[in-house]
């Protein structure tokens, strides 16, 4: 047991120190895109584990999370135009381009719209609950979309990725290591809630809402704590998402952006801590991969899909814990 | 006898023009086994669901320790001390055996809302399950998940999780549906060890088990309680013999 542990530990050091180091070999290797990659695999981890802590521990099959991942890019690109224009918005908010500041304030708008669209949405279950997610994303996706201030259907310019204690946000590899910093932050704590006492009833809220009603639980107001979380933490990757790309747009919100996330939880393995970041790398770059070999991608990558889904009923991570398992 | 758990007053529920209880009365004191029995259709499991809370009955009140919970939501009732053992196991399928009994002791100590704490820091929670787990037949099966357990098992963990709630009151549903003759046996004496902490109903439809540990027996019969007493003066009552206990033998 502790010598698993110790292995565990030992395997997680390792798997840290390569992350730390991929800008260090893309340089080395002349592959400067590879870190603009790793920087967008680690945000879409993060929003495919904040979904698949709904999805896959909740049982709660979220077809908006788009809402909250766009809505996140939303708050850093107008807080910057506000910034930009020295003006207030709704005039009483100073504009910000401090991460510092734009991140909580994520956290709020994506927090209070996950209460709102979780308070309705969670009255409804099965494909009503998917449709009506869909729905409320649709909804913030025309709002955005006929937003003319803020760029309309073009979408938003940010000239400059937020600030962070005075570090050159500029540079690629400082905003890998930052965007690398707060996914570990994010990860510690995902995995942690998945753990605890609380993710414990939302995940036997899942596998049988009776019995935990026979043990004294109401499934609404715990549901609605992890519909929440999920949409604030979607919400965090947005927001480094719009500060990686210096760009957001309606496309974030849109329904296929949902599919993707959706996508990469269940090719990584729904219900699984680290699958949805396994999930994120292998749907990014097999797009990249494909997408420079054929302009008839989405077909291939169909196929992949297909074949991982049906000879793996777990995702990636039943293959990974499949080769673990044979090892020891 | 002391103050009654649980009161059943004037309960009625139509389904159409279907009447599944009919004006049912009866109570159950603390210590007791009451049986509820009753051919199939009776309405036996209309009755069970309705004083757990997961249906609302039309008319009549149900008492728990004097308290009204007619309006009360089946969580709510739960968390007041009405604990519920299924027909069919319904545990989480997922999670091992112990997993299920821990999750029934964190309830009970309201430890649902910590987001952060550690399997570590949940290890008093484990402690007490264990507890719960040790002295019956999972004792050593804890690390198994449940969808690999027996039937069997299956049925004594829906008792060893309502025992970890530490009810007021245990509502069982047919606890020997589906067991072997030696299951049946153990489950009958564990029962009879759990009379001392909790009121028990005792749903059930093999008889030996009824006549060996009820106390007192009530007898439904199409949504209506047709006879109750001791169990001498029900295996002696002509009518019960007719309408329900003749048909057996028949």
């Amino acid at each position: 047991m502790d010598r698993s542990n110790a292995l565990k530990t030992l395997a997680a050091v390792i798997g840290l120190l390569a992350l730390v180091a991929v800008p260090i070999i893309a340089d080395a290797a002349g592959s400067t895109a590879w870190i603009s990659m790793a920087t967008r695999i680690l945000i879409y981890g993060m929003a495919a584990a904040s979904l698949n802590f709904a999805l896959g521990y909740g049982g709660l099959v979220s077809f908006g999370h788009a809402a909250f991942f766009g809505l996140g890019g939303y708050v850093v690109g107008i807080l910057y135009q506000t910034y930009a224009d020295e003006t207030l918005l709704f005039g009483f908010i100073p504009g910000t381009n401090q991460l510092l500041v734009t991140l909580p304030a994520t956290i709020l708008v994506t927090g209070i719209a996950a209460a709102a669209i979780g308070a309705l949405s969670l009255r409804t279950g099965g494909v009503q609950f998917i449709m009506i997610t869909l729905a409320f994303a649709q909804m913030l996706f025309f709002f955005f979309s006929g937003l003319s201030a803020y760029g309309g259907e073009d979408g938003l310019i940010i000239r400059r990725t937020n600030e962070l204690f005075g570090l050159n946000m500029r540079d690629r590899a400082t905003l890998y290591w930052v965007t690398l910093a707060i996914t570990a932050l994010f990860f510690v704590i995902y995995r942690r809630l998945t753990m605890s006492s609380f993710g414990t009833i939302v995940s036997g809220l899942r596998q049988n809402e009776r019995r935990m009603a026979a043990l004294g639980i109401e499934a609404y107001r715990y549901r609605l704590i992890a519909f929440i979380l999920s949409g604030i933490g979607t919400g965090i990757a947005g927001a480094m998402l719009a500060n990686v790309m210096r760009f957001t747009s309606p496309d974030l919100l849109a329904w296929h952006t949902s599919g993707q996330l959706m996508i990469m939880v269940i090719l990584g393995g729904v219900g699984t801590v680290t699958g949805p970041f396994l999930g994120a790398a292998v749907l990014l770059i097999l797009e990249d991969v494909l997408n420079a070999w054929t302009e008839n991608w989405p077909l291939i990558l169909g196929l992949v899909l297909l074949v991982v889904v049906l000879q793996a009923r777990g995702g990636l991570m039943a293959i990974v814990n499949l080769v673990r398992g044979n090892r020891s | 006898m002391s103050a009654p758990v649980l009161k059943v007053e004037g309960l009625v529920k139509r389904f159409g023009g279907l009447t599944a209880t009919d004006h049912v009365d009866f109570d159950l004191a603390d210590g007791e086994i009451h049986a509820l029995i009753g051919p199939n259709g009776a309405g036996k499991s209309t009755l069970i669901n309705q004083i757990c809370g997961e249906m609302r009955q039309d008319e009549g009140r149900i008492l728990l320790d004097g308290l009204d919970i007619s309006g009360h939501s089946a969580p709510q009732r739960a968390k007041m001390g009405l604990a519920r053992a299924f027909q069919v196991p319904s545990l989480l399928n997922d999670v091992t055996v112990l997993d299920n009994v821990t999750v029934a002791v964190q309830i009970r100590h309201h430890r649902t809302y910590r987001i952060s704490d550690s399997p570590r820091g949940r290890r008093d929670l484990f402690a007490e399950a264990e507890g719960f787990l040790a002295g019956t037949g999972l004792a050593h099966r804890g690390d198994i998940v449940v969808s690999d357990l027996s039937h069997g098992e299956r049925k004594q963990l829906e008792l060893v999780v309502a025992r970890a709630t530490k009810p007021r009151l245990l509502l069982l549903d047919e606890p020997m549906a589906g067991l072997g003759a030696s299951e049946s046996q153990e489950m009958i004496e564990t029962l009879s060890t759990l009379r001392e902490a909790h009121g028990i109903l005792l749903v059930e439809h093999d008889m030996d088990a009824v006549f060996n540990l009820a106390d007192r027996i009530s007898v439904l019969v199409y949504g209506r309680i047709i006879a109750h007493g001791t169990v001498d003066e029900i295996r002696a009552d002509p009518e019960v013999q007719r309408a329900y206990l003749g048909e057996e033998d028949a």
